[in-house]
């Protein structure tokens, strides 16, 4: 197996009192997009700091490439680790001198800064701006900027701090696109913070989930999403807490859950008798206005309490005894007649419907 | 190209400006002598004339700081000079006594006279200094004090002593300040005040003031130029001190002394103690 | 009024005339202030730059004493320079008392202060996330120090101005370390003073006239280097 760019064992860092990271692992791979996924105030931004080795932590053991981080490392070293923070700091000057400052302090040739600003005022539409003043660019603009300052180092790893969380829909959308493809064309390893979760989903090859300073659960992303390890990462990715039930049964995958004289299959493991919380994520509920066989093996009948506007995706809101959401595409809606006070019914598959133990341990 | 420019013009004026330094401070004072004097005899201008002069004839470097009587003796009692100029009798014989000086001669004289408003409220005009004083203090008029330890400060206590009388109170003001200044003063506020006749002389025209009572050996004004005791102040330049010394009772700057002044203002500021080729009078 | 009038048409003569002995005294006061200011700099941009980045205990007590600097009575530094300086003080023997080198001394240490303490705020004021998204794209220390010397480059050449200022103004120090000795330490300031009391007020109005001038062109001169690239955006607001 190759070595990870990075790793990091037993880390753990707090700031006076208080302990902000946890990390008994966590590690980077070369050429994959690595996205820490977390609420705000889950440590981060200290997690990436440590990572990218412009901070110590206050216990624990970094690996770069294999060997050991210690206070003997060279700035060289820490030259091949770029952060870009939150909100882009472009320094005095245009847009040019903001986009090569790192060729200069590393005391690249002028021929080859020429080379690099070139292929990265390309790579994000630069051409127009770089004889800009670098304050005075509108925030999508500067965030191009800030990107394109740490692509024009090609790092080993690039660490991105939430760099679009500041910007509205539209230009984040734009950005995220860009990144996409600017990560597609040079295979940068990159770590990207958010709390935004399309934007995991549609960058990353793996996620870490981060709550608490404690990363609660790695992988690829489809499997993060789509089983959650505990309750805590489940919110997180997106699944809406169904209902508390028991367990009736267990029958090979699937569990039989008991709740409010219904029977539910789900996809999950527990002991038989203890009490589980069901998950669901609102893109996994079909709507129909009338039940049918299928593969589908659970079916709720309920009345339609509130249909929330979207342009393109709609939350239908279905009473059934318990709060269901089920998120469809407008035309869905159209197409089905479905109207506040309807009654219709939710499908929902067993392997979509996840059981976790009720106060399920917090880790990994 | 704008920015080496700039770096050029800063090294350049760096330059100049170092060289405002010596390379390295000289050993000793080969060519260097402090001279200190009185605030009065520097606005004179006399020693601007005289001294270019000297330094032209000696190798040596004059630096004429100017403070008051009290303050130059000080220095002479502290070694922080090698020549003084001073026009306090009384103190420069105490100086003597405590062996801080090495030669005393008579320089020159002036006069003191008192002036005052052309109105002349007391109604001193042609008086004795003393009934002038007893004058003043009775009517309560507006006198200005120097107050500044200097020569005129002390010859000005003197003479309300010998008076008799004990100056205070809102019309007796003391500037602390030198004569020029003192005589503005006096002349905005219309009082009296006592000044050296040379001062007064050089500010002819841009005072609102008269000379009411001059003349007679009380306003008598004796400068005496002192070198510093070598036995005292090992560094003391005395051969430099010496030089001033005499350069400055030789019979060319005597004479030439008696008539400073008199192209310019009409009279001459100071009268020469020394007229033949001998010494004046040592006391 | 007629004073000051023939005063000033008389002090344009002596100018437009070269009088050498009036530009001398000036040329003195520019190797004097320019040196003391130039000192001052290289002293005091290091001295702030150090303390705004470092922690150390005493640290506070230093930024006080510096704060307090600024606004020491340069005739109580005059005194204190010349204490040491007299012959019989304990620095008499370097022979520096009533020369040019002893009136840079006294003037670097009434501009030392007034330069680090700007200098220091300066610095403070500018986002300390710069310095740390500098390191992070891969400045040294000392790299990142000078991006925040960059970015603060306003306030700064504002700290120097008000450095250079101190010391052209000032008359106390000069005075007494100097002891305004025609020809060898006379200044504009203290040629001005001399003059003034001597009942020369043309000259002493020439004196002033030059010094306004000289102090007005390097301020000019650095205003210029302070303000290329400022904000110069105004909205337009309804009154």
């Amino acid at each position: 197996m190759e070595t990870p760019y990075l790793e990091m064992k037993e880390v753990r860092h707090s700031y006076g009192p208080l302990r902000v990271l946890d990390v008994p692992s966590f590690s980077v791979a070369k050429g994959e997009c690595l996205v820490v996924f977390g609420p705000n105030g889950s440590g981060k931004s200290t997690l990436l700091r440590i990572a990218s080795l412009l901070e110590r932590p206050g216990r624990g053991r970094v690996f770069y490439r294999g060997d050991e981080v210690s206070g003997r490392t060279g700035l060289d070293v820490r030259r091949r680790l770029v952060l870009l923070l939150q909100r882009p700091f472009l320094f005095r000057g245009n847009v040019e001198k903001n986009v090569v400052f790192g060729l200069k302090v590393r005391g690249t040739p002028k021929p080859e800064m020429r080379k690099r600003l070139d292929k990265a005022a390309r790579m994000f539409s630069l051409g127009p701006l770089l004889d800009r003043d670098a304050r005075k660019l509108s925030g999508g603009e500067a965030q191009r900027v800030n990107l394109a300052r740490a692509f024009i180092l090609e790092p080993d790893i690039l660490f991105l701090d939430e760099p679009f969380s500041a910007l509205d829909a539209p230009t984040r959308e734009d950005l995220v696109h860009e990144l996409k493809r600017a990560l597609k064309e040079t295979g940068q390893t990159t770590v990207f913070v958010t709390h935004h979760r399309e934007e995991a989903a549609f960058l990353a090859t793996r996620v870490a989930v981060l709550i608490g300073g404690k990363v609660l659960q790695q992988g690829e992303t489809e499997r993060v999403f789509a089983s959650p390890a505990n309750d805590e990462v489940a919110r997180l990715v997106g699944h809406a807490t169904l209902l508390k039930g028991t367990v009736e049964e267990r029958r090979g995958d699937l569990l039989v859950i008991a709740h409010a004289g219904r029977r539910i299959l789900a996809a999950g493991e527990a002991r038989e008798g203890s009490e589980v919380l069901l998950f669901l994520r609102p893109e996994d509920v079909l709507l129909a206005r009338r039940k049918f066989e299928s593969s589908v093996r659970n079916w709720f009948e309920g009345k339609i309490v509130e249909v929330s506007p979207g342009d393109r995706l709609v939350l239908v809101s279905l009473d059934c005894g318990f709060l269901l959401k089920a998120r469809l595409t407008r035309a869905a809606v159209d197409e089905l007649g479905l109207r506040v006070g309807e009654t219709a019914w939710a499908g929902i598959k067993a392997s979509s419907l996840r059981a976790l133990p009720a106060g399920a341990e917090r880790g990994g | 190209m704008k920015n080496s420019l700039s770096v050029a013009a800063a090294v350049w004026l760096m330059g100049q400006s170092l060289s405002a330094f010596p390379a390295a401070a000289p050993p000793v004072a080969a060519g260097d002598l402090i001279l200190a004097t009185t605030t009065s005899l520097k606005d004179s201008g006399l020693l601007d004339v005289l001294l270019p002069r000297f330094e032209a004839a000696s190798s040596l470097r004059v630096k004429a700081i100017a403070v008051g009587s009290g303050e130059a003796l000080r220095m002479g009692e502290q070694g922080n000079a090698d020549v003084l100029i001073v026009h306090s009798p009384a103190d420069e014989e105490k100086f003597m006594a405590a062996g801080f000086g090495k030669d005393r001669k008579e320089l020159m004289t002036n006069d003191f006279v008192l002036v005052g408003p052309s109105a002349d409220p007391a109604e001193v005009r042609g008086r004795t200094v003393f009934d002038a004083l007893r004058a003043i203090f009775e009517n309560g008029a507006i006198f200005l004090s120097r107050s500044d330890g200097s020569g005129t400060d002390k010859k000005e206590r003197d003479l309300w002593k010998l008076a008799g009388f004990e100056p205070k109170g809102r019309w007796y003001l003391e500037t602390g300040q030198g004569m020029a200044e003192t005589l503005r003063i006096a002349s905005e506020k219309e009082g009296y005040t006592l000044t050296d006749r040379g001062t007064f002389l050089s500010l002819t025209g841009r005072l609102g003031l008269r000379v009411l009572v001059e003349g007679g050996k009380d306003l008598l004004n004796v400068y005496h130029v002192i070198t510093v005791n070598p036995g005292r102040f090992p560094e003391t330049n005395i051969s430099g001190a010496e030089a001033l010394m005499n350069f400055l009772m030789s019979p060319d700057v005597q004479t030439f002394i008696g008539q400073f002044g008199r192209d310019k203002y009409g009279a001459a500021f100071f009268m020469p103690s020394s007229k033949g080729p001998g010494d004046g009078p040592e006391r | 009024m007629d004073l000051i009038w023939t005063g000033i048409i008389k002090a344009v003569n002596m100018l437009v005339s070269l009088d050498p002995e009036i530009y001398d005294i000036a040329w003195l006061t520019v190797k004097i202030t320019g040196a003391a200011t130039l000192i001052g700099l290289c002293v005091g941009i290091p001295a702030g730059l150090g303390l705004s980045v470092s922690r150390f205990p005493g640290r506070r007590l230093i930024i006080a004493l510096i704060n307090t600097g600024m606004g020491l009575p340069p005739v109580v530094v005059g005194l204190f320079v010349a204490l040491f300086l007299w012959r019989m003080g304990p620095l008499g023997s370097l022979r520096l008392i009533y020369t040019p080198a002893a009136m840079v001394i006294a003037q670097v240490l009434i501009v030392v202060p007034i330069i680090a303490g700007l200098s220091l705020a300066a610095f403070q004021n500018v986002d300390p996330s710069a310095l740390l998204q500098a390191r992070a794209l891969g400045a040294s220390k000392t790299q990142a120090l000078l991006v925040i010397l960059k970015e603060s480059r306003l306030p700064q050449l504002a700290a120097v101005m008000a450095g250079f200022g101190g010391a052209i103004s000032e008359v106390g120090a000069v005075l007494m370390v100097g002891g305004d000795i025609n020809g060898q330490t006379r200044v504009l300031t203290t040629a001005i003073v001399q003059e003034t009391r001597m009942g020369r007020f043309e000259v002493a109005i020439a004196l002033s006239l030059v010094l306004l001038a000289l102090s007005f062109a390097v301020n000019i001169f650095l205003t210029c280097i302070q303000q290329k690239g400022a904000q110069e955006w105004r909205p337009h607001t309804w009154k």
